[in-house]
């Protein structure tokens, strides 16, 4: 049996406490996540995919309840020890790149180990590991306004992936690329899910996209409302499984409409 | 080691953006140094009869207080100009300390490169000073004689003020998480807070009683102190208030078909809200300040130390300014690029910075201008003052927002169309 990689417990998300509207994104969230799983969260704008994730992964905290990440219940930890579980087992991926214009490609990726005093030799040989897997190795010199949006995707996965993290958290990875580019981040994703063993967790708005994963949760009104493992499921069957769920929410919304 | 590396890496890379907070780091160090001579200097101390032990020294310390806060407003802004890296770094793993250590790093490397040039800037600058002084004051010393108090004290003012500036960029980064960095539009905190809660046609009634109390008073300038004070804090209403709420409504009602002002006008709207604290001071010191010049145009050494006050004040507000709206500009990028995907053309861009410049300097301009020329007509008709007298004061006040003016401009110009005209790349 996997082991649990992420676990939520009664997890709450409350903004705007003790304010005049105080807006209640989360509501009781139960859930685990085990190591290896490609688990993607899906849900209509405003759901509240985008604060579990963050919740789940230590960018936020929550209200109430408690998140564990291999076992550790994340609000115990200090400062320090946060940042530390970041580096070892967190990378990062969101739609916007966050990539900084006035490094290269090549000092772009390899931030979080300068940044941990790596030595410079072992930054090299990690870069060019990362590098080569991801296809860029020909933009190591370049400057990442001189990329295109899916080499720049590229490049914030590379530098995700630097310290070998065993969860890739992924916000809308490809909220800014085309479906050629799109694909090829998810097939990368599948692939290091599957050869790897990388845990992802990744939010998106995108059916076909969705239809990576192994696990989806549908979220609606800060509640997890729908869970489907795809398991023996084709991806082109899991993918009908995800758009009826799209499509049953859409349509109970046309029949309270009509009464 | 990695993050000291990291940090001089970065701002070494990021010079443009860091050259500002640097420049206010060196007028700052300058500003110290001249007024420090200026109270501390024994041949000016005891050059002839000194009445104004007292104002001078009130006069230095609230010229202190403008430049610490101009620094304050300039650490803002580069905090706003640092979200990305400080997300990268939260993204990376490293801690709240970590992160703030950054931040303390690169200001300590920036007052290492501007503190010696400053000290030595100042130096010579306070020499020139003194000269001219000695000159009007008839002292027979050497200008290039300063005490030691002078360094020391600019050492003391730099001791007490740096550990503030760390304090506020340690408690930016201890509030602001990465979830708040990912959305850097919600970064600052826009608070409604400006001088008076007041409602926006309140201030055009501040203002206008201003005027009224200009007309009303007997003609002397030590009555004007009280209508000077209504006028500014009218006039910064105005422009931090009135004004937005007013092209609030006149671009959502008459401008939606103006493809050009409609977009200048919410621009200019938007500069007007965020520089509110800037906008209120520099209303503010303009006004007080030129009512104080002429209060002690009798006086040579008050004189000259209150002119040496408001220009140093002048020119510190200036930089502050245009560094606001330059970490402004940049966040704005996106927005004209997705207007220019939309159909707007590079011209029409061109005539919408012009306008929106052009409008927010002369506007800064205009308002407490208002009530200087007011002031001055009133005293020049009165025989208080001469015509030569008012010409140089209307010049000093117009100067520095018109430099600024031409340098946002040149500068919105050049990271805006220039970009532009290289081609947009496709997201």
């Amino acid at each position: 049996m996997s082991k649990e990689i992420i676990k939520a417990e009664h997890v709450s998300k409350i903004y705007g406490l003790g304010s005049k509207h105080p807006y209640q994104a989360l509501n009781d969230i139960t859930l685990t996540i085990n190591e290896g799983e490609f688990v993607c969260i899906m849900g209509p704008s405003g759901a509240g995919k985008s604060t579990l994730l963050n919740v789940l992964t230590t960018i936020d905290f929550p209200t109430k309840g408690k998140v564990f990440i291999d076992g550790e219940e994340v609000r115990t930890l200090s400062s320090h020890q946060v940042g530390l579980l970041r580096y070892e087992r967190l990378g990062f991926i969101f739609q916007n790149f966050n990539l900084l214009d006035a490094l290269t490609v090549k000092e772009n990726i390899a931030v979080p180990l300068s940044l941990a005093s790596v030595n410079r030799q072992e930054i090299d040989e990690r870069i060019i590991s990362i590098a080569s897997k991801l296809n860029i190795e020909k933009l190591l010199e370049k400057y990442p306004y001189e990329c295109s949006g899916g080499q720049r995707q590229r490049i914030a996965i590379a530098r995700a992936l630097i310290n070998h993290p065993k969860i890739i958290v992924a916000d809308e990875p490809t909220g800014n690329l085309d479906s050629a580019n799109s694909h090829e981040v998810l097939d990368f994703f599948s692939k290091l899910n599957i050869e790897e063993g990388v845990t992802v967790l990744m939010v998106t708005h995108d059916p076909l996209i969705a239809s990576y994963s192994s696990k989806l949760l549908y979220i609606k009104d800060g509640m997890i409302e729908h869970t489907i493992h795809k398991e023996a499921l084709e991806q082109k069957d899991y993918f009908n499984r995800i758009v009826d769920i799209n499509s049953n929410e859409a349509q109970s919304y046309f029949m309270k409409e009509a009464q | 080691m990695g993050l000291v590396r990291f940090a001089y890496k970065m701002l070494l890379r990021k010079r443009k953006e860091s050259l500002a907070y640097g420049l206010m780091l060196f007028f700052l160090v300058i500003t110290t140094v001249i007024l420090s001579d200026v109270v501390n200097n024994p041949s000016i101390r005891h050059g002839e009869a000194y009445m104004g032990d007292f104002l001078i020294t009130f006069i230095i310390f609230i010229v202190i207080c403008f430049s610490s806060v101009m620094l304050y407003f300039a650490n803002d802004a580069f905090l706003q100009l640092k979200s990305e890296e400080l997300l990268i770094m939260g993204m990376s793993g490293q801690s709240f300390l970590a992160i703030t250590s950054y931040l303390w790093l690169q200001i300590m490397m920036l007052l290492i490169a501007f503190l010696p040039l400053g000290l030595c800037t100042g130096y010579f600058m306070a020499v020139g000073i003194n000269k001219v002084m000695f000159i009007l004051m008839h002292i027979h010393a050497s200008p290039f004689f300063q005490p030691l108090h002078c360094f020391l004290y600019t050492g003391l003012f730099f001791l007490v003020l740096i550990p503030v500036i760390l304090l506020i960029d340690a408690g930016f980064v201890y509030r602001h998480n990465i979830a708040d960095l990912l959305h850097e539009d919600h970064i600052r905190n826009d608070s409604n807070v400006v001088m008076l809660h007041l409602p926006s046609s309140a201030y055009i009634i501040i203002a206008l009683l201003a005027i009224v109390m200009f007309l009303t008073v007997p003609v002397d300038i030590d009555r004007y102190a009280m209508p000077c004070m209504v006028g500014a804090i009218g006039s910064a209403g105005m422009l931090v208030k009135t004004i937005p709420h007013f092209l609030k409504k006149q671009t959502s009602l008459r401008l939606i078909d103006d493809k050009i002002a409609l977009i200048s006008m919410s621009f200019l709207s938007e500069v007007l809200k965020k520089a509110k604290h800037i906008i209120t001071i520099y209303c503010i010191a303009t006004i007080m300040m030129i009512h104080m010049i002429m209060t002690l145009k009798d006086d040579p050494v008050e004189s000259l130390v209150a002119a040496h006050a408001y220009i140093i004040t002048s020119l510190l507000l200036s930089v502050s300014m245009m560094y606001l709206y330059r970490s402004m500009i940049l966040k704005r990028k996106m927005a004209i690029i997705n207007l220019y995907k939309v159909g707007y053309m590079l011209d029409q861009f061109k005539k919408i910075i012009k306008q929106e410049v052009m409008s927010f300097f002369g506007l800064l301009i205009a308002l407490p201008g208002l009530y200087i020329i007011i002031m001055l007509l009133l005293l020049l008709m009165n025989h208080t003052i001469s015509l030569s007298f008012v010409m140089i004061v209307m010049v000093i006040n117009i100067l520095p927002p018109v430099i600024m003016a031409l340098m946002t401009w040149r500068y919105y110009r050049q990271s805006i169309i220039v970009e532009l005209e290289e081609g947009v790349k496709d997201e």
